[in-house]
């Protein structure tokens, strides 16, 4: 799968949006959305082309995301949010995109602010953008959470920060740019692949790819389901100090290992 | 040593040899993983027919009876092989999510360039 031709899948992106880029969405179960999901990203991010990643959905998840008009890779076996990520990833990286954004498949995430994402991203400020929902100048953009799930967010929204010397706020959120040097570290085995949170900044900062922060619309999602939901917050949260301290103990991706067209 | 424990021991041994060798003769168990469990079961009846090793090394370590020590040996092995194999499964983890993410991508490939498939990109 090696055309690496830029624009060699959907054709570049003429609209406002600009130059050629993916929106990867992973979803699971989620049919209901997924078609809304699609809708809206080709009506805010014109464009970009749209590539689902149904990671093993038993509710045809599939056939609502191919009649919305997207591009569907689909696991034959329930990866996990991280590794399908990571699969929109390889994607991007086999066909020569420069410029990835991550939406979420369960519609949390506002498209109207993939704009903003790319934005740092287009003008070289930075490698990996992430949209927090924790710097609120936008409107409507308030985040309810039950008050567990807020004190972990504030807890590794501290540690990242203090790790990686700049000021975090939303270390698990998935509304995130990619350039091309992110998305051939996200590629490699370096990528966290049970929850790409915390951890995930920290290897970056760590890689050397600039990071910053911008506020994204978020919606409360509708369902009250997350990525999350299932595992108790004591295990992520043990799991996330453990991948961290593992991260630090690791030696740091070489320059190289963030090289788009290195090894 | 009991001579009805010597027997057992020694039976026990023998079974464990042959049922490993049965399975690696029948592809259940691959030959890497047979030669840990070959071991063990020599090492069984060595003991079972020649305990002084067992109670010299009682003796060295100040063992009361010579079974604590062997049940303490029993365990240590049991430990280190069950950490062997979360090593193992999660390399095998690994390598089941390359090989998902790959077939993801090829199928998605084949979909798209063969004309038997269904949607054309958009």
């Amino acid at each position: 799968m090696a055309e690496g031709v830029e624009g060699a899948v959907g054709g570049p992106g003429g609209g406002p949006i600009g130059k050629p880029g993916l929106v990867v969405i992973p979803a699971w179960n989620e049919a209901a959305r997924i078609g809304d999901v699609v809708g809206e990203v080709r009506r805010h991010a014109p464009g970009l082309d749209i590539l689902v990643v149904d990671d093993c959905s038993q509710d045809g998840t599939r056939a609502a995301a191919l009649k919305a008009g997207a591009l569907v890779v689909t696991h034959s076996i329930n990866l996990g949010d991280g590794a399908a990520r990571q699969t929109g990833f390889k994607y991007a990286r086999a066909h020569g995109y420069r410029r990835v954004v991550t939406v979420d498949g369960d519609g949390q995430h506002d498209p109207r602010s993939i704009r903003d994402l790319l934005t740092p991203v287009d003008r070289g400020d930075a490698d990996l953008v992430i949209g927090t929902r924790f710097r609120p100048h936008l409107e409507g953009a308030r985040y309810p959470a039950p008050w567990d799930r807020r004190l972990g967010m504030v807890l590794f929204a501290a540690v990242a920060s203090l790790l990686t010397r700049q000021r975090l706020t939303d270390t698990t959120s998935g509304y995130r740019a990619l350039n091309d040097r992110a998305i051939t570290l996200f590629c490699s085995n370096w990528f966290p692949q049970t929850f790409p949170d915390a951890d995930l900044l920290i290897l970056a900062h760590r890689a050397g790819l600039r990071m910053i922060e911008v506020p994204a619309l978020f919606r409360e999602d509708p369902s009250g389901r997350s990525i999350h939901s299932g595992i108790t917050p004591i295990y992520y949260v043990f799991k996330m100090f453990l991948s961290i301290f593992v991260t630090l103990l690791r030696r740091r991706p070489r320059p190289e290992e963030v090289e788009p067209h290195g090894p | 040593m009991d001579p009805r424990l010597r027997f057992v021991s020694i039976g026990i041994a023998l079974a464990l040899a042959i049922f490993v060798v049965n399975a690696v003769r029948s592809r259940k168990l691959r030959e890497e993983y047979s030669f840990l469990w070959l071991l063990i079961a020599g090492a069984l009846l060595v003991l079972a027919i020649w305990d002084a090793p067992l109670r010299g090394l009682t003796r060295v370590l100040g063992g009361v009876l010579p079974v604590n020590i062997l049940f303490f040996a029993g365990l240590i092995f049991l430990v280190v092989v069950s950490l062997f194999y979360s090593i193992r499964i999660s390399a095998l983890n690994n390598q089941v999510k390359e090989l998902a993410q790959e077939l993801a991508l090829v199928k998605l490939h084949l979909e798209r360039f063969s004309p038997a498939a269904g949607k054309p990109s958009p």
